[in-house]
């Protein structure tokens, strides 16, 4: 079993789109993360810039976001020559993207809720909150990947045996 | 009378789940073999169910295979119900085959239709019923689909006595073979060990095959040896009959009238597969979902806990209001319960959070991929992939995981097992891990989370390795683990699959953590009416804190570690006790971070400190269950000791290593 030949490269374009997207993303963690932390990130103490900039929790992400970068951009390759492994691994980045992105949305409600509960009525925290750390790229990335599984769903316009 | 009703089948079809729905009860159910290490009991009306180990034969190769076969063999259930695999029937027709030769009643659930049907597999059932004589109900039981039949016929086949006969006729083998078993049962004629009297045909086909029990059986009775003599001597020189080629020959005989597979379906296993196992990307993308689990159950229960912590905190205020300041009661309740049990208690959101996202992992299917991933390189480093299935157990609590090494064949791989499972972080450690994570890295606690956990797999792995290659040496067995299709996790069983872990997290803290508590707060108040530092409490932490001083750990952290010998839990139930008294608008966390530290520790060292205390709560006896359960399952003294007294050394020097490039020394 393979991939239609006219419909290879419109899988090639999503995966490369997808993946372009990703090590932005990927990028853009790394930079968070800040060359001037010590390696060490686990031995400093509270108050450090190290907290302030949570080395820890961009560098996991940036991690996160790096290996689907890889899983989408290996598929290029693959998808070329339209076997079964290619069109594996596009489905397989998209859910591991739509996980990733329901994550943080699902994150992004509990933090809600839990501000709410904590009765925090500082505007400017909630502020803060919606339009920085609350709505991250990956959730756009991650709703975007839907598309994916919809090729999944008209596989038989994309397989041939 | 009382009607029994045995449940047997091959492992990873849906046993489980048809128990459940038959029985209502909630047994664990995964998607992946092996759930089933003991049997399991429920009742359908008046019908006792018995919920078998998954099987691929009956021969007792493994303890979990020999459960199985004794059931069957001697407690002679009425009726035998054999769940049948339809998306792979001619495997699963061979343990079918072998419960026909008993010629006991016997209905055949032909489950996984949905998955079946996805694959593009046609079954004629009627055919199939026809040819193997015996009842079959086609089901898709994680829908509930085709239950309702099943009960039915199951009911039908104790009242029906003419349809109970007509599933016991055996099915006929080739004409030579025949002629032999009826000779055999000739040569048999009365020495029948007596549970096996209306077995005969079973036990003449076993004689055939060289069976080592029913030989140990059969020389039991006089002139027993004789009978197996002459079998012997009838068997032309052969010891063993090719019993398993004529099975499979007529197998494929009724497959070939019955089954059709139409070529070419792709389904969504195959293509996630192709990711999911790759040789590269396969461990990552485990690891990347690991840490996706601790992130969610991390941020996703915050509310939650915020929740019962504002509850519980309102309920102390109501308690301060309504009693006197200085009654014994109001320290008890406020300190003791709403401090100490109820520390513990706020956790219980997150629990039940891991445990879903776990749950759900399983029933997906994905966890047996995780398993087949790390065989992959642990066979490469000597080790028995089985190994990993159990220490995935091992993330709900390690005392049902280290029962389930039962499975493992190999005795030195079954004990090395056993041993390396209690560095697997379960349950119970995560409200130390969280508490502490919490105030020391806010942004990152999930991954710091994660960072425990996959600490626990490497640690467990290296002592494996350990243990294989200068205790228990040989050659690691192949591992053979059989990957189900990926399936959508119902609501309802991931629920319950929840439900089911979190219930004993609830009921140990119900019972252990709540008498521990109860211990702490007299042990903090004796003598009476002392300040904490005085008590009883603070002379047993500082009796053993000289260990822990060149960890640089107060007598509180000492209590901590002490006590959480009983259940991990009451780390966190502790800390909460003995600083009750204290206020900090940061919460429990910064008080427990400012109170572990000797004094002298420099605030930059903190994180290193809390870090290694984190590592020596991971490596530790995780409680004194799982060492009874250790010593239960191995029963040997000495390995129960080693258990114990290598999680302590190892946590030791590893949380010294920690301190030490932390700068806690300098």
């Amino acid at each position: 079993m393979e991939i239609v030949e006219q419909k290879r490269s419109r899988l090639i374009i999503i995966a490369l789109v997808f993946g372009l997207i990703y090590l932005f993303n990927t990028i853009m963690e790394f930079i968070h993360i800040g060359l001037e932390e010590p390696l060490f990130f686990l031995f400093s103490s509270p108050g450090d810039a190290v907290f302030e900039t949570a080395y820890l929790d961009h560098f996991a992400k940036a991690l996160v976001s790096l290996l689907i970068t890889a899983v989408f951009l290996y598929s290029i390759p693959q998808l070329k020559k339209g076997t079964l492994e290619g069109f594996g691994f596009i489905i397989g980045a998209g859910i591991l993207a739509i996980g990733i992105g329901f994550l943080f949305i699902a994150e992004w409600i509990a933090n809600v809720i839990d501000f709410a509960i904590q009765g925090l009525s500082d505007l400017a925290v909630w502020e803060d909150f919606v339009f920085t750390d609350g709505i991250r790229i990956e959730w756009f990335i991650g709703i975007g990947s839907i598309s994916i599984l919809l090729i999944w769903k008209n596989r038989e316009n994309y397989l041939i045996s | 009378m009382s009607k029994t009703l045995a449940l047997i089948g091959n492992p990873n079809v849906g046993k489980t789940v048809v128990f459940n729905e038959l029985t209502g009860e909630m047994g664990h159910v995964a998607n992946w073999p092996g759930v089933t290490v003991e049997k399991k009991e429920g009742k359908m009306d008046d019908i006792n169910v018995v919920d078998l180990p998954g099987v691929y034969c009956l021969s007792p190769a493994a303890i979990d295979e020999l459960i199985a076969r004794n059931f069957i063999i001697k407690d002679n259930p009425n009726v035998i119900v054999d769940i049948l695999d339809a998306t792979n029937l001619e495997r699963n027709l061979y343990l079918a085959f072998l419960l026909k030769e008993l010629e006991v009643p016997i209905v055949f659930v032909l489950n996984l239709m949905d998955a079946a049907k996805d694959r593009g597999i046609k079954i004629d059932v009627q055919k199939l019923s026809e040819l193997i004589n015996a009842p079959i109900v086609p089901t898709a039981a994680i829908k509930g689909e085709g239950i309702d039949e099943a009960r039915e016929m199951i009911k039908k086949i104790f009242e029906d006595k003419k349809l109970a006969e007509k599933s016991t006729r055996p099915i006929k083998y080739s004409k030579e073979l025949e002629d032999k078993i009826n000779q055999t049962m000739e040569i048999l004629g009365e020495y029948t060990p007596k549970f096996l009297t209306e077995k005969r045909r079973w036990v003449a086909i076993k004689l055939l095959e060289g069976d080592k029990e029913v030989q140990k059986e059969l020389t039991s009775i006089s002139n027993g040896s004789k009978v197996i003599e002459e079998v012997k001597n009838f068997c032309t020189g052969t010891e063993e009959f090719d019993l398993a080629g004529e099975r499979y020959n007529k197998i494929g005989e009724i497959i070939k009238q019955t089954y059709i597979r139409k070529k070419d379906v792709v389904t969504i296993s195959d293509i996630l597969d192709k990711v999911f196992l790759h040789k590269y990307f396969g461990i990552p993308i485990f690891l990347l979902i690991m840490w996706g689990m601790f992130e969610f159950t991390f941020r996703v229960s915050a509310p939650l806990v915020t929740l019962v912590e504002y509850l519980l905190g309102l309920a102390g205020q109501v308690f301060e209001a309504i009693w006197p300041e200085d009654a014994w009661y109001l320290s008890f309740v406020n300190d003791g319960l709403i401090g100490g049990f109820g520390a513990v208690l706020g956790f219980v959101p997150l629990i039940f959070m891991m445990y879903l996202v776990l749950s759900f992992l399983e029933d997906s299917g994905y966890l047996s991929r995780a398993a087949f991933n790390m065989d992959r390189l642990m066979y490469k480093l000597g080790l028995h992939g089985r190994s990993f299935v159990s220490m995935i157990l091992g993330f709900g609590c390690n005392i049902p995981a280290v029962m389930s090494c039962r499975a493992i064949e190999s005795e030195e791989d079954r004990l090395t097992t056993i041993l390396v499972n209690q560095n697997i972080s379960c349950g119970a450690r995560l409200p130390v891990y969280i508490l502490l994570g919490a105030f020391m890295w806010p942004g990152a606690t999930g991954t710091i989370v994660f960072s425990l956990y996959l600490l626990g797999i490497v640690i467990a792995i290296l002592m494996a390795l350990f243990f294989r290659k200068v205790i228990f040496k040989g050659e690691a067995a192949p591992f053979m683990l059989e990957l189900g299709d990926y399936r959508m996790p119902t609501a309802k069983y991931t629920g319950i699959h929840m439900w089911e872990r979190g219930r004993e997290f609830i009921k140990k803290a119900g019972l252990i953590i709540f008498t521990v508590v109860v211990l702490l707060w007299l042990l903090q108040n004796l003598p009476w009416g002392t300040e904490p530092e005085n008590s009883a409490l603070a002379f047993i932490g500082k009796l053993f804190q000289p260990l822990f001083a060149p960890l640089n750990w107060s007598w509180i952290a000492a209590v901590g570690i002490i006590f959480g010998f009983l259940a991990k839990e009451v780390v966190v139930a502790a800390f909460g006790l003995i600083l009750s008294g204290q206020e900090d608008p940061e919460g429990l966390g910064s008080l427990v971070v400012g109170a572990l530290p000797a004094v002298g520790v420099a605030a930059a060292a903190l994180p290193a400190l809390v870090y290694g205390y984190l590592v020596f709560v991971l490596l530790y006896t995780p409680c004194i269950a799982h060492l009874g359960a250790v010593y239960k399952e191995t029963g040997s003294k000495k390995w129960t000791l080693v258990s114990a007294t290598y999680g302590i050394a190892l946590g030791y020097i590893l949380a010294l290593i920690i301190n030490l490039i932390g700068g806690v020394y300098f």
